[in-house]
């Protein structure tokens, strides 16, 4: 074998490079807002400058001014303290949502995708049959009939995300399995939990990752809308949904009342999409799992 | 493409959807034992209860029946288009639906169109330029629409257009095609919006995989024009995916008219849902949840079809080669 | 340098750039000069990223977008490079054609194989009759029947596709077609069919044809003339016999000791050392001189230019004068044949009886991979498996390594009856695969992407439970001729003959007494291909292997194997010793295999009619 000595490899770069930081730019921008998010979830009742909850009617409905920088809503309670405050209810429900949604579908999808067979074909049809309805609309129902509050809410939004995400590592995983090196792994006698956890996850996990800032965005829009129907949190409650249901009636005189907590809607969902696609894509590009 | 070709394929859909609609109804008949009350409490509906009117109540629904009894009984009414009375109006369920009907029906479609013309065409161009600003523009505007709730946008659009300019209605539903027209505009609009962003998505990137491909290059290396190529070839194989994502747009237009409905007061079926499961009409809720699920197995129907228009390889079944 | 001043094509120091963020480029291909004449085949032969392809699509202006290309090809006095946008679409089709390599995605999937005839036809005026006429005609032109017309081409088989592309490429009338590995992706049999096809054409319509190719023998089969491309720069150009009888550049040379011969058996094949480097890294210098073994510092003083050197040839090295006796030398060295093993009397290692395998059991589209087959292999045996695709050989192999059942027969591996895998004492089990172990086809999936070269070789050892023997991750790569500092890399940067190096070393860390090695060098370059075969001898002597070998490259079993099975259609149609089954065969089907290896012979042109009656439907 005096041919192995084998030329030094080149780890050519690719053209995907191109770009690279002008794509990075609104990646920056969004780490930014969730950062900010996070801050005020964690800190909100230090860095709020009044009681969110604060009633004062003689002040009700004013424009922004010195004293509340985005003015108040009909009660007289300050929209800024209001927003800091939902920051919480922001965070936390989508994220249990996107983890929780996740963890689901990966646990079915790798099952159903790896080892197929009957299981496969049950929690396919579970997944289709989920996968042809309007989930928000079944969650409408559901949370609005049985009640439960925030919490429901967002367990009912775990089970209705789970489907969609098990197709996708379904996908994933299906992709994987007659990949020579996971049939190399079988001819060497890996163990069937090694070759899922040690070959098939690793290859896998890049998509889940991504999916999981993509399901938080959606998870977002979607509890804000149970809030903004009334549903899901308790009126009253300092959340951003509810408070553009509830300030909508104000457009005319404190606009930035229902505003400023829709804009925070779309704001913060767009920062998780922004992370999730560019997550995506840089996965997708490197090579991993292709 | 024959008519017993489509007699076939709807009989073989069908015998997949119409179990979907009984395990549907059986989910919204079960919904009755789930609510935090109890059933005649519920089909009371907040009037002054006496033993005597409970009584009543449960024989007048049969409520001592088992559940399989009473479920039984509830399909077969559903199926003579008999779906109870309302508890709250007190009147027959349909009739009441029916009316709400052409607002939602109105908007549903005017925002699909608005989603599926803007949203193809802006994919097109989005793939067309891919690389250049005007492709990252529009990509990050699709993003915001995709983050952007119908009830989020509805309040944006409604302060600006509305309020700020003053350029259209900020209540009401309009009379008459133009009128109406004038009036849902907004709403449509804010329905369309983070759909017509899945489009785009959707069309962009199947666009662009198409583009790429073997045959694209080849046709273009015979000397076939650019919209022979683009049309005939990459638009063509990138409709299946455009198609799939139109399904899913047209079912998301549901939930959508719920919180643009809300968000505008328009009187549509969606509103309606809302003001039924709050108060907890359940009649007219499972009412609602069935016309609703009848909606969505004819749009995956036609769905099927036109994937069979569009690819001769499911047409034959992948049966050949 | 040769005939006529004016050529059909005339391609000088044609130059293409990968142009990066900032203005940077990054050099694919520089100074090529090449030309054609009406009437002419000309080869460009190259591995893979040699540039080839770029070369190709820059002629019909179809690169890819960030990839420029500069210089002049004139094409009957016009510079192609230098077209208006406008007017490209004219020459494209009615002047210059391309076809491409792989017939199952060129066509366009949705529409049927007679309007994309017809949408390439430059009659104007025809009636909707007349086009459908014409492309009926046109069909028949490249032996295929009127109702292909109809077909959609996921209906057609792989040569049926690639005739109709060649119908559609050729609906313009073009003087000049490009033809860019145009028979790679088919089966043996129909790749000698498709350059018969290539050839009549190009004599009965009298245009230009290029042939792009990465073998040899096709180009020595096709081609007037040659021009050899590596890493995006011209070694060598010459006539087609000139080239094959009197290499004047080292990489041709090379090459040719590299091609593994069909004709006899070989102790070793001079392999070149390395891999293709990236064109960008070499363009400063000779292109083959960091695999070179005549490099002289003179080699890397700049970029040596094509020197003419007799009629019609040019050469690239500058060394050519003092180095041509050794090379001529070394071409005569190395045609030592050597003997096959005698045929083994050790006991049977592997012992299948009558295995059939049917997939899609009660289906319509109940498929037979396997209809009964029975083979041996001693111990210590090496074993060829040859078929085309559809032949059932990759399922037979699936079925010995447990990756699939068979329906009924018998497998027995090391005196274990291997027919159900899953029915296996976990004893029995273990004792099995460290007996039996695979080298695949694709070295770019072989190794999970997400581990490092060390961690596959450590599990595969953990499995064998051989840690203490001896055996370590450092002297399993040090085995397959890779460094040990290797074990801390990852796949991604690695070569295809590295990795394919590391799953030989994987499946070795069992110590397993036989390979199964599915089209282990097809994937591979010609140069790196004769590396590996190299190892996989060495690995034999030393460690006494059997293989079993399943390939359709016949080249490829004279080299490895002692006897051959050959498969068609799920069944054993003829068995024995390599030479006497390569030599002189005895059923039809495997003479027509043999009589398909492209020789370097010249193709006798014939207007062939798809020969394939299956997947027509």
């Amino acid at each position: 074998m005096a041919e192995g000595q084998v030329a030094v490899p080149t780890l050519a770069t690719e053209p995907r490079q191109r770009g690279r930081l002008a794509g990075f730019i609104p990646v920056a921008i969004a780490l930014v807002i969730i950062g900010v998010v996070v801050v005020a979830a964690a800190l909100g009742d230090l860095i709020a400058p009044r009681d969110p909850n604060a009633q004062n009617l003689l002040v009700g409905d004013v424009p922004p001014n010195g004293q509340f920088p985005l003015g108040t809503d009909q009660l007289g309670r300050d929209v800024l303290s209001r927003i800091i405050a939902g920051a919480r209810t922001a965070l936390v429900g989508p994220m249990l949502i996107a983890v929780g949604g996740m963890t689901i579908g990966t646990i079915l999808g790798m099952l159903g995708g790896y080892l197929g067979g009957r299981l496969d074909a049950i929690i396919m049809r579970w997944v289709d049959l989920m996968y042809s309805l309007p989930g928000l609309l079944i969650a409408i129902v559901i949370v609005g009939v049985v009640g439960g509050g925030y919490f429901m809410a967002v367990i009912v939004l775990i089970v209705l995300f789970s489907p969609a995400d098990t197709r996708i590592v379904r996908a994933e995983a299906l992709r994987q399995r007659p990949l020579p090196y996971i049939e190399a792994a079988r001819t060497l006698g890996v163990p069937t939990w090694r070759i899922m956890f040690v070959h098939v996850l690793p290859n896998v996990l890049p998509v889940v990752v991504s999916y999981v800032f993509l399901d938080f965005a959606f998870g977002l829009v979607s509890l804000s809308g149970l809030s903004f129907l009334g549903l899901g949190v308790p009126p009253g409650t300092p959340d951003w949904g509810r408070m553009l249901f509830e300030n909508r009636t104000v457009l005319f005189t404190n606009p930035l009342a229902a505003v400023a907590p829709g804009l925070m809607i779309v704001a913060a969902a767009a920062a998780m999409n922004i992370v999730g696609d560019w997550l995506y894509e840089r996965f997708a590009s490197s090579g991993a799992g292709r | 493409m024959t008519l017993g070709w489509l007699a076939r394929f709807l009989a073989s859909r069908l015998l997949v959807l119409i179990p979907l609609l009984l395990v549907i109804s059986f989910g919204v008949f079960s919904l009755l034992q789930l609510a935090p009350s109890t059933p005649e409490r519920i089909l009371l509906g907040g009037r002054p209860s006496t033993p005597e009117v409970l009584a009543a109540i449960r024989e007048r629904y049969h409520l001592d029946d088992p559940f399989l009894v009473q479920y039984g009984r509830w399909l077969v009414g559903v199926v003579q288009l008999d779906f109870g009375t309302s508890i709250r109006a007190g009147e027959p369920v349909l009739p009441m639906i029916i009316r709400r009907l052409d607002i939602t029906v109105f908007l549903g479609l005017f925002g699909f169109v608005i989603a599926l013309v803007v949203g193809l065409l802006v994919g097109m161009v989005a793939a067309l330029r891919r690389g250049s600003p005007l492709d990252r523009a529009l990509v990050a505007l699709s993003v915001v629409g995709v983050s952007a709730p119908a009830f989020a946008s509805g309040i944006l659009l409604l302060y600006l257009f509305g309020v700020v300019l003053d350029w259209f209605p900020v209540f009401g539903a309009g009379d008459g095609m133009l009128d109406r027209l004038w009036h849902l505009t907004l709403p449509a609009v804010a329905l369309a919006l983070s759909a017509m962003a899945l489009i785009v998505k959707v069309t962009r990137a199947a666009l662009i995989e198409e583009l790429e491909r073997d045959y694209v290059a080849f046709a273009r290396a015979r000397g076939l024009s650019f919209r022979r190529v683009l049309f005939g070839y990459a638009l063509r194989n990138a409709l299946v995916s455009v198609v799939t994502a139109s399904g899913l747009v047209l079912i998301y237009m549901l939930t959508g008219a719920v919180l643009v409905e809300v968000t505008f007061t328009l009187p549509g079926v969606g509103s309606l849902l809302v003001e039924a499961v709050q108060g907890l009409d359940i009649p007219l809720v499972q009412g609602l949840v069935i016309v609703i699920a009848v909606f969505i197995v004819v749009v995956h129907l036609i769905i099927d079809i036109l994937y069979r228009l569009i690819d001769p390889r499911i047409r034959f079944g992948g049966a050949h080669g | 340098m040769s005939g006529s001043a004016f050529h059909l094509l005339d391609v000088s120091d044609l130059s293409i750039d990968v142009v990066l963020p900032g203005g940077r480029t990054r050099s694919i291909v520089s100074g090529l000069n090449l030309h054609v004449d009406l009437g002419e085949t000309v080869g460009i032969v190259g591995e893979s990223g040699s540039g080839k392809s770029l070369t190709a699509r820059s002629l019909l202006r179809l690169l890819p977008r960030g990839v420029r290309a500069t210089g002049r090809a004139e094409f009957a006095g016009t510079d192609v490079l230098d077209l208006p946008e406008r007017h490209v679409a004219r020459y494209r089709g009615s002047r210059l054609a391309l076809l491409f390599q792989d017939p199952f995605t060129i066509l366009n999937p949705v529409l049927r194989c007679g309007p994309q005839i017809e949408e390439g036809l430059r009659d104007e005026g025809l009636s909707r009759r007349q086009k459908r006429k014409e492309s009926v005609r046109r069909l028949a032109e490249v032996g295929l029947p009127e109702h292909i017309a109809d077909r959609y081409p996921f209906q057609l088989s792989g040569g049926m596709r690639q005739r109709v592309a060649l119908a559609a490429a050729l609906a313009g009338n073009p003087e000049l077609l490009i033809a860019d590995e145009p028979s790679t992706a088919l089966d043996v049999t129909t790749q000698a069919e498709i350059l018969r096809l290539l050839k009549s054409l190009q004599e009965a319509r009298g245009m230009g044809l290029i042939l792009i190719t990465h073998d040899l023998r096709v180009a020595f089969s096709a081609c007037d003339r040659i021009y050899v491309l590596y890493a995006g720069g011209l070694m060598e150009v010459g006539g087609a016999r000139d080239l094959e009888d009197h290499p004047l550049h080292p990489y041709t040379l090379g090459l040719l000791l590299s091609e593994p011969p069909v004709d006899r058996r070989l102790s070793a094949l001079v392999a070149i050392p390395g891999a293709v480097p990236p064109a960008d890294e070499v363009s400063g210098v000779c292109r083959f001189s960091p695999r070179c073994r005549w490099v002289r510092d003179v080699c890397r003083a700049g970029p040596p230019r094509l020197v003419p050197r007799g009629p019609g040839r040019a050469t690239a090295c500058v060394r050519i004068d003092e180095i041509d006796v050794e090379m001529v030398a070394l071409r005569r060295a190395v045609v030592a044949p050597a003997a096959v093993k005698e045929p083994s009397e050790a006991a049977a290692l592997v012992r299948v009886s009558d295995v059939a395998k049917v997939f899609d059991k009660g289906t319509p589209r109940a498929n037979p991979a396997l209809k009964g087959v029975s083979l041996t292999i001693r111990d210590g045996e090496s074993i060829g498996l040859v078929g085309e695709s559809g032949s059932g050989k990759t399922t037979l192999a699936r079925c010995l390594l447990g990756l699939e059942q068979p329906d009924s027969g018998e497998l027995r591996i090391a005196g274990i009856d291997a027919s159900r895998y899953d029915r296996l004492r976990t004893g029995d089990l273990q004792r099995l695969r460290r007996a039996v172990q695979v080298v695949f086809q694709d070295p770019y999936s072989s190794l999970n992407p997400a581990h490092r070269v060390g961690f596959a070789l450590e599990e595969a050892l953990r499995m064998a439970g051989r840690r203490d023997d001896g055996v370590t991750v450092a002297s399993l790569l040090d085995q397959v001729g890779l460094p040990a500092a290797y074990a801390k890399r990852r796949p991604v940067a690695l070569s295809g003959g590295e990795r394919q190096r590391v799953a030989i070393a994987r499946a070795l860390a069992v110590g397993p007494r036989i390979l199964v090695c599915d089209e282990p060098v097809s994937s591979l370059d010609v140069s790196v291909q004769a590396q590996v075969l190299n190892l996989f001898g060495a690995l034999r002597t030393e460690l006494g292997l059997s293989y079993l070998f399943i390939t359709h490259d016949l080249a490829v079993v004279r080299q490895v194997v002692d006897r051959v099975y050959v498969l068609y259609r799920g069944e054993i149609v003829e068995q024995g010793p390599v030479d006497r089954v390569l030599d002189a065969p005895e059923h039809e089907y495997t003479k027509r295999l043999i009589a398909s290896v492209p020789s370097g012979e010249p193709v006798v042109a014939s207007p062939s009619v798809a020969s394939e009656a299956e997947a027509v439907s």
